[in-house]
């Protein structure tokens, strides 16, 4: 054969080597070693983060429940860290092949620090500003569920850290913390006394921020302890939300207003003017 | 004819044939599947969980909390749909009840299997991969969703 011509056949061959070798790279066939990290320990993961903030939020609206309906903190508590623990059984019987270990600690946290507002009382052409003081609230550790309630400034609040030993993929102390809460702030009051209509404004809040989503059915009033009928709910941004009520009788008024976000989270604010 | 000519010819008929010939495998190479391309099982593995991930909050919760009907064929023809139709899928889906602090039950949601295999499944198989998913609902239910993947030889 001719020397010269052997050069087509070894460019072609080459060429021929490098059109399978990618085809074969691009599509990952097995023939070629890989190495892949064991992903179950980061599905683990992915789904703890996810997940654990879902079971928080809605422990803390099986706690306001109970605390709404018992008053008692300390048995509402124990009823919702059941949810959790529940929880905690199914994720470490989800994930038994990876021999994990979970731990959830009721690590407690500083949840707001105290500060001052002004709360606006206006009737008819009167207008009163009350300096309201906001104290500090705080998750006692040893406690995953907290509320303060009946104050112009309310919160309820679940905070809870969890530690990961994943044993069967040698991935140790793996650690988060996360928090749930719903705080309602009454801000203004007006009472128009020819109409003898009731305007309240209010802000609330979640732990991603201001909530925009609230209903009409999620907000009960009630003035000097009788329930009153909201004839409107309007949304002005930025979590401030603004209620109509008819009828209200002459000052004073004592004013308690609870709120149930979407995800059941309670909060009652209340407000003597 | 001059011989070192018809040399020239046989040359560039190999060179033709070697391009065509490994063009072709290249082609055949990215058909899916093919019976002699292994996949990883960890690809079917990511994509179980990975479709958990993303279907568990919008759709499955809306259907676990109404439960009306025969949802387990919504959850099936969702699966169908988002899936190639050269896998096959099974899932489960347990739910996690508190009864007291010390008793927890776990039992079988679907009343019958979510599954496209059919009845007489006798194919070759080729991978199997599986996810499991832990999931609250908004309301507070905890459900253990369980997703096999099967990818059979073509």
């Amino acid at each position: 054969m001719n020397s010269k011509g052997q050069l087509p056949i070894i460019v072609a061959v080459i060429l021929s080597g490098i059109i399978i070798f990618s085809a074969l790279t691009s599509y990952k066939v097995s023939i070629f070693p890989k190495t892949v990290e064991d992903p179950d320990w980061m599905h683990l993961i992915i789904n703890v983060d996810k997940d654990f903030k879902r079971i928080l939020q809605a422990s803390l609206a099986n706690f306001t429940r109970s605390y709404l309906d018992t008053g008692d903190r300390v048995d509402s508590e124990g009823n919702a860290r059941i949810n959790i623990e529940t929880w905690k059984f199914a994720f470490s019987l989800a994930y038994a092949p990876l021999s994990l270990k979970i731990s959830i600690l009721p690590s407690g946290s500083l949840i707001s620090k105290a500060s001052t507002y002004m709360l606006q009382f206006k009737y008819g052409s009167s207008t009163t500003f009350y300096n309201v003081y906001v104290s500090s609230f705080i998750i006692e550790r040893g406690s995953i569920f907290n509320c303060s309630w009946d104050k112009p400034y309310s919160i309820s609040a679940s905070h809870a850290s969890i530690y990961l030993d994943i044993i069967g993929s040698k991935v140790y102390g793996w650690n988060n913390s996360y928090t749930a809460l719903l705080s309602l702030n009454i801000t203004k009051i007006i009472v128009d006394e020819t109409s003898n209509e009731m305007s309240i404004t209010f802000i609330l809040n979640n732990e991603m921020g201001p909530v925009n989503n609230l209903s009409i059915n999620s907000v009960n009033i009630t003035i000097n302890g009788m329930q009153r009928n909201v004839w409107s709910l309007a949304y002005c941004g930025m979590g401030m939300y603004n209620v109509t009520i008819g009828n209200v009788p002459p000052p004073s008024y004592t004013i308690l207003i609870t709120v149930t976000d979407s995800r059941g989270i309670i909060v009652r604010s209340k407000v003597t003017v | 004819m001059n011989c070192s000519g018809q040399f020239r010819i046989i040359e560039a008929l190999i060179t033709v044939i070697l391009v065509i010939g490994s063009m072709t495998i290249a082609i055949n190479i990215q058909r899916i599947p093919s019976s002699w391309i292994i996949y990883s099982r960890e690809e079917l593995d990511d994509m179980a969980f990975n479709l958990l991930d993303e279907i568990s909050v919008p759709t499955i919760s809306n259907i676990l909390s109404n439960q009306t009907g025969k949802w387990e064929y919504d959850i099936s023809l969702l699966l169908g749909t988002l899936l190639p139709k050269t896998v096959y899928f099974n899932m489960t889906i347990y739910e996690f009840t508190p009864i007291n602090e010390s008793t927890i039950t776990m039992r079988i949601l679907n009343r019958f299997a979510i599954t496209n295999i059919p009845g007489s499944f006798v194919m070759d198989i080729s991978e199997s991969g599986s996810a499991t998913y832990i999931f609250t609902s908004s309301d507070g239910r905890i459900y253990m969703l369980v997703l096999t993947l099967i990818r059979v030889k073509g």
